[in-house]
């Protein structure tokens, strides 16, 4: 346009740079991926229940469990510090003990991450308990009129729990 | 279209003209959205009145994402075509880029102590967003640590490009691997999963954040073209390009 | 005085909302700030430097890279 510069020369030049470009993205997006599938356990925040059953980590190991607090299964002692709870993903479940404040969002129902160990009876001793909301935002009248009108779905609540169970166990 | 925008002066012409819309749409939006954001709308069911935090957070994150993305492309059309325009335009977004990727990072460290009980944690979202905000930071770094703007540019838009492999890693990191964050509430298969009364404010920031956005990439790609025409009078020195000024 | 008060603590999320909205306005408004310094700036010692070169027009060619537009 501005200049009238060689077309077929600089032509070749911009179209070899272009290859040469794409060629380099792909191999790198291609060593990425290599990559991050090598790291899958370490790229794991937490494990589901069902994952800790199938890889059985050495007892020592400090470990993050996560899914959803199970229904009822909230125990609370000593005023509240001590709980004992459980995790579930729906097809299997861990006995989780807690002595510590829990964050607000902790309700039975509710996705948690909890960081800790296996004890002797393979009840879970944590030491740090997170909790971990789902993607869905609606006001709280909005989800009243749905659990009223039934058309709460139970597996609604616990999308987020139930979809990490199935992209960390491939 | 790519090609018809590279002429500086085509672009500082159709971006002048452009500006005072951006600035309207800006005002406009990021007002009525605050108005709906801190007052229409209603206290999540399960979050209370912390959701608030999400109408600039969500946002900020696109935004952290988008400008990147967009350096990225403008890094290798400067590559490939050489077009010198498009280091002016990665050079100008990337303070502007890092920018929304501290308003999203701290504010989702706020966020996240009030709903999951900590500020921070090294799940595979917090630390990729944390990635691209060194991205950024090493982008400015290693275009200004050359003598030769030029090569300078070039390192620049190198590793822009090379850490384009963590867009889509942040994107994906909350379906690809178990993550404390929760996965993606309105970009996801399905559509949207927030209520009509909490997607309009989001969606009014998000609009009013792009158009923030392109009018302060607007004045700086101005700003890089007069820096531009310094650096090369004062080497050329004698010969004094005839330059006409953008008036203020 | 209540409703300030109410608003404020936002049912107990107050410490938490108040202090994001306050990062995001103060980057927001440094982007602007350091935009508009850098542009000041930069356009100041251009216009310097084109007063220096005074009444002398340059070759008249394009400005600094504005030559390679593009096929």
């Amino acid at each position: 346009m501005s200049q009238s510069a060689p077309p077929r020369r600089a032509l070749t030049a911009k179209r070899r740079r272009l290859y040469l470009l794409l060629a380099a993205g792909l191999t790198l997006a291609g060593a990425a991926a290599l990559i991050l599938n090598a790291f899958q356990d370490s790229l794991v925040f937490f494990l589901t229940p069902t994952e800790l059953k199938a890889k059985a980590p050495p007892r020592e190991r400090v470990i993050r469990i996560g899914g959803l607090v199970e229904e009822g299964s909230v125990r609370k002692a000593e005023g509240g510090l001590q709980v004992r709870f459980a995790i579930t993903d729906l097809t299997n479940r861990v006995e989780v003990t807690y002595r510590g404040i829990l964050p607000d969002l902790f309700r039975e129902g509710q996705g948690v991450v909890a960081q800790g160990q296996m004890d002797a009876d393979g009840v879970f001793a944590a030491k740090e308990v997170l909790a971990k909301h789902d993607e869905t935002y609606m006001p709280k009248e909005v989800a009243d009129a749905l659990k009223k009108s039934g058309q709460w779905k139970p597996g609604q609540k616990g999308a987020s729990g139930a979809k990490d169970g199935k992209a960390g166990a491939p | 279209m790519i090609h018809f925008l590279a002429n500086p002066a085509r672009f500082m012409r159709i971006g002048q003209a452009v500006l005072p819309w951006c600035w309207a749409v800006a005002g406009l939006c990021i007002g009525t959205g605050l108005w709906f954001a801190l007052i229409v709308s209603p206290a999540d069911y399960q979050q209370g009145e912390s959701v608030r935090i999400m109408y600039i957070h969500v946002p900020s994150a696109w935004m952290a994402l988008g400008v990147y993305t967009l350096i990225a492309v403008v890094s290798a059309m400067a590559l490939v075509w050489k077009h010198p325009l498009a280091f002016l335009i990665g050079r100008a977004a990337a303070p502007l880029g890092a920018g929304f990727t501290v308003i999203c990072l701290i504010t989702g460290s706020l966020w996240g102590q009030t709903s999951w009980g900590t500020w921070w944690v090294w799940d595979a979202r917090l630390t990729s967003v944390l990635v691209l905000f060194f991205l950024y930071l090493g982008y400015m770094a290693l275009g200004a640590a050359f003598d030769d703007a030029d090569r300078g540019n070039r390192a620049a838009a190198l590793l822009a490009l090379v850490g384009a492999v963590n867009v889509p890693i942040i994107k994906f990191s909350v379906d690809w691997w178990s993550t404390l964050h929760q996965p993606a509430s309105v970009l996801r298969v399905g559509g949207p999963s927030i209520h009509p009364s909490m997607l309009t404010p989001l969606l009014l920031m998000a609009v009013g954040f792009i158009a923030y956005f392109l009018a302060l990439l607007i004045l700086r790609v101005r700003a890089e073209i007069a820096q531009r025409k310094v650096q090369a009078a004062m080497m050329v020195g004698a010969t004094a390009p005839g330059m006409q000024t953008h008036e203020t | 005085m209540d409703t300030i008060k109410e608003v404020l603590i936002l049912g107990g999320y107050g410490a938490y909302v108040w202090p994001a909205f306050a990062t995001w306005a103060a980057v927001m408004g440094w982007m602007a700030v350091s935009t508009l310094r850098r542009l000041r700036i930069s356009e100041a010692t251009l216009d310097k430097l084109q007063a220096a070169r005074g009444p002398r027009r340059g070759a008249g060619g394009p400005d600094a890279g504005q030559g390679e537009a593009g096929p």
